[in-house]
């Protein structure tokens, strides 16, 4: 079985910080399983899952990363994964949507809505958020991607996002993942 | 010369279905004022008249200044335009006027065969391909009050603009989801 590790590190965004760290997880011999990085303003943020070999310790590895975190002021942090986490296909036998909500920018949005997903038992995977400008005003969208666990919870929450929509004064489309079919 | 302001979300028109529009001087200073907008804007590629603030089924498209152009009827203008048949389905990704700060990937016809009125009310019917037939696309939506952003398919498929320039539909080719579908 697999050892792997989650691994998440963040600091000021310069350039070299994704080299310094697969460097460092090359040299050791680990894998690149996962990955999410992106910059959120003047950060840099980096999700990885990675596999170890059988012969390298998280303590081992937590020292190899201390020079790159230095260096590159991160702050990172190991979590490694159970027998059960790494062989978990999680998300297996849910229905996967797409809900994109958007408008003007005022406190509460994301609060609301992922709460009523969570309310449901619906899980979200992904979440991007940005803050633009719409001539002077202040647009807030959102994109989630989420778990739905079958279709009366995809229906409910339909039901609760046409109330939040009035509510917040916002727009909420809610749309199956489309998969190409090539 | 009669450029309009463009109307930016939130706006509640944008959000409204037009509706149709007689053919006479109503019609005639609406595509003007479309028109004159449209040539204001750099880049600029299509706008529909709710966009300007017409509750009208109208719009104008002109791809032929884009490098992406492909082949194209040059400048047109649809008054009440329906879609006939769409094929070819892939992503692209667009910007919009209405959204200056925004980008989305899009799944859109490539291939299009469409019917409307000219100015003068006499019947039309083409067909149009690649960037054209996205542009006619993106404007009819907007008869019906569907934003870009609505038709996000992926949490990953909405992105800030990073360049100040702001046509209002832009195509890129998108590596990862440029894919020929085989369905809509």
């Amino acid at each position: 079985m697999k050892k792997l590790v989650a691994l998440s590190a963040i600091g000021k965004d310069q350039p070299g910080i994704v080299a310094a760290l697969a460097k460092v997880l090359f040299e050791k011999g680990c894998n690149l399983e996962d990955s999410s990085m992106t910059r959120l303003k003047g950060d840099f943020a980096v999700l990885l899952l990675i596999s170890l070999p059988e012969s390298l310790g998280l303590e081992e590895l937590k020292a190899a990363l201390q020079g790159v975190a230095q260096v590159k002021s991160l702050n990172v942090a190991l979590r490694p994964l159970s027998g059960e986490e790494a062989a978990a296909s999680p998300g297996k036998g849910t229905l996967a949507y797409t809900l994109v909500v958007y408008g003007v920018d005022h406190p509460g949005i994301v609060y609301r809505v992922t709460q009523a997903a969570a309310d449901l038992g619906a899980n979200i995977t992904d979440l991007r958020t940005h803050v633009t400008m719409s001539g002077s005003t202040p647009l807030y969208s959102l994109a989630v991607e989420l778990e739905m666990p079958g279709p009366s919870v995809v229906e409910s929450f339909q039901k609760k996002l046409e109330s939040l929509k009035k509510e917040l004064k916002v727009e909420a489309t809610l749309n199956p993942v489309e998969a190409d079919e090539l | 010369m009669a450029v309009r302001p463009v109307l930016t979300y939130p706006h509640p028109m944008l959000k409204e279905k037009a509706s149709g529009v007689p053919i006479g001087p109503t019609l005639e200073q609406v595509l003007l004022d479309l028109t004159d907008t449209l040539r204001h804007h750099p880049g600029c590629v299509g706008l529909a008249a709710p966009q300007i603030g017409y509750p009208y089924r109208c719009v104008v498209v002109d791809v032929s200044g884009s490098p992406r152009a492909g082949e194209n009827h040059g400048f047109l203008r649809l008054v009440g335009p329906r879609i006939l048949e769409a094929t070819q389905w892939k992503w692209g990704r667009e910007g919009c006027l209405s959204f200056p700060d925004l980008l989305a990937n899009v799944k859109r016809a490539q291939k299009l065969r469409i019917a409307a009125l000219d100015v003068q009310g006499q019947a039309l019917e083409l067909r149009c391909q690649g960037y054209e037939a996205v542009a006619i696309q993106h404007e009819m939506d907007h008869l019906d009050g569907i934003l870009f952003l609505d038709r996000i398919r992926s949490s990953k498929d909405l992105f800030e603009r990073q360049k100040p320039a702001a046509p209002t539909l832009i195509m890129e080719k998108s590596k990862e989801r440029n894919k020929d579908a085989s369905r809509p």
